[in-house]
């Protein structure tokens, strides 16, 4: 019980670092902040903003698949579950 | 120049057809392994293969003129739909392959009527899945023409191109079936990735290099690089759709019914998240940066062939051949989904004695007559207008079997009326107001207010029939 409650604490705490970053992904959308087309390293910032939003999506993309799914990977792939 | 065009053309053509010819010998001569491989592709073929399937003619033509004309408003909507699509791929393509591994299902109609137990909502889902089919694939062939018709001066026309695809992609179809797909699907990919890292190389120089050359945009067209206001429900209309089309859109989710096992599925979405990221970050540059030193008046679909014929006309039969590879990696796709559509969801259910061996053969000539359906559509003057609107169509109509999906993936209570409700409702709403015939609600997109309706149908016809 203390491990199924243990993956759900996981599993919220990525959903919302994923709805963390759609809300990154509105903050320029949205003219709430780095909307703007200054250059940061060379780069215009809302450019560079959305980038790095991107590789944060990735990041979230292989900490999915390492957290969330790996015991239902587990339990699927050992016949464990139909 | 147009000899080597032509003769890098010939060859890949010949590959093509070759592995077709090898990849039919190595088939069970049952539809369950023409259409999905037996369900035994491992993860990086898998993941190879969604990539170049989600990376269509309209990623390579369409999302440069995109960048160009649109700037930042665009770079939102395509990453986030790639990577939000992943997300949602595995919240529900583990349940729609687990599933699809115990009874056997092939198409996306087969989980939903056996699900909702319902033979209306497997010609619903049939008819639906084949329309959203269409647009899609038609773009890619309608890409494929304007690229080389471009790169070569009209030296090879239009309508060469479009009928010399359409007979390359029959063949290797046809005789190899999903495997062909699976295994040129490879090579696409991987021509595609290293064309657009090319691109992204001879735009960089052609700017004078990465600061400069976002300088140079920046100071030409500034009212791209930021977002006015306004943009905002435009930006959540395109997101939502294409991030669900993931998904919906029949021919990836026939994909999800194709790996070997659990850890396979899981790990194919971490090679479509580094793939989008190497691909939509190579694009996005090269459409940013061809800001600062193209002018490209009318057609923006036409700028990526014009850089190259402009700044490195030597890499020009490469740009064909990855625009070739980009195109037959998703249309190859889509006509063998739509073939098992067509089977499956039509035809079987009028004659059910079909053997798994007729569903196949019958598959295969369905196949033929649908390429020829689309050469045709392909060589009308409408047809040839700005290709991403026309994908975006198909897509949104794929995205209304997605709330009809949360029945056998997160509601179980969920019921035929619902989603015969929402499916029917949502989808002619979406075509009515598309062509203007009805208005949308609340001043939303039509694909918005048509996925409004539908989930509000869905979730009021669920509580009203709940048991």
């Amino acid at each position: 019980m203390d491990d199924d409650k243990g993956f759900r604490r996981k599993d919220a705490a990525l959903l919302l670092l994923f709805f963390l970053g759609i809300g990154f992904y509105f903050l320029p959308v949205l003219d709430i902040a780095f909307n703007s087309a200054r250059p940061v390293l060379g780069i215009p910032l809302s450019i560079l903003w959305l980038f790095c939003c991107t590789c944060y999506l990735v990041g979230l993309v292989v900490m999915f698949s390492r957290i969330h799914f790996s015991s239902w990977v587990e339990e699927v792939d050992s016949g464990r579950s139909a | 120049m147009n000899a080597l065009i032509i003769g890098s053309l010939l060859f890949y053509a010949l590959v093509t057809a070759a592995l077709g010819l090898w990849t039919r010998g190595r088939n069970e001569d049952t539809s369950e392994d023409y259409y999905v491989a037996s369900r035994s592709v491992s993860w990086l073929h898998l993941g190879l293969t969604v990539t170049a399937t989600w990376f269509s003619t309209f990623s390579f033509l369409g999302a440069p003129g995109f960048f160009f004309t649109k700037g930042v408003k665009w770079y939102v909507s395509f990453t986030f739909y790639t990577f939000g699509g992943v997300v949602l791929f595995w919240f529900f393509s583990r349940k729609i392959w687990l599933m699809g591994r115990g009874k056997n299902y092939i198409t996306p109609a087969d989980l939903l009527a056996d699900f909702y137990n319902s033979v209306l909502i497997r010609y619903l889902v049939g008819i639906v899945s084949l329309i959203a089919l269409v647009p899609y694939a038609l773009i890619q062939l309608v890409g494929i023409g304007k690229a080389v018709e471009v790169a070569t001066n009209n030296f090879i026309s239009y309508e060469t191109v479009v009928i010399s695809t359409g007979v390359v992609t029959a063949f290797y179809v046809f005789t190899g079936g999903v495997r062909a797909v699976l295994w040129t699907d490879i090579i696409q990919g991987i021509l595609f990735a290293f064309v657009i890292v090319v691109a992204m190389g001879i735009a960089v120089y052609a700017a004078g290099g990465l600061s400069s050359g976002f300088a140079a945009a920046v100071e030409k067209r500034p009212e791209l690089f930021v977002f006015a206001e306004g943009d905002f429900l435009n930006t959540v209309s395109f997101m939502a759709t294409w991030t669900i089309g993931f998904i919906t859109l029949p021919h990836l989710w026939q994909r999800s019914y194709m790996a070997d096992s659990a850890d396979g599925l899981i790990k194919s979405g971490i090679v479509v998240a580094f793939g989008g990221l190497l691909m939509i970050t190579a694009l996005m540059v090269t459409g940013v940066l061809c800001i600062s030193f193209m002018d490209v008046a009318g057609d923006s679909d036409k700028l990526i062939v014009t850089m190259f014929s402009e700044h490195c006309p030597y890499a020009v039969p490469l740009l064909i051949l990855a625009v070739f590879a980009s195109g037959m990696s998703t249309v190859d796709s889509q006509l063998l989904t739509a073939s098992s559509i067509f089977v499956r969801d039509i035809v079987k259910p009028l004659k059910s004695s079909l053997d798994t061996r007729t569903e196949r053969l019958l598959g295969q000539y369905f196949l033929v007559g649908l390429i020829a359906v689309l050469v045709v559509l392909a060589l009308l003057p409408d047809a040839q207008g700005p290709i991403i609107a026309l994908a975006t169509k198909g897509t949104a109509l794929a995205v209304m079997l997605f709330i009809p999906l949360l029945g056998p993936t997160y509601l179980p209570a969920a019921n035929k009326v619902s989603a015969v409700g929402a499916l029917t409702l949502g989808s002619l709403y979406y075509v009515l107001a598309d062509i203007g015939y009805v208005d949308t609600a609340f001043g939303l997109t039509s694909f918005l207010s048509a996925l409004l309706l539908n989930t509000v149908v869905f979730f009021f016809l669920y509580f009203c029939t709940k048991k």
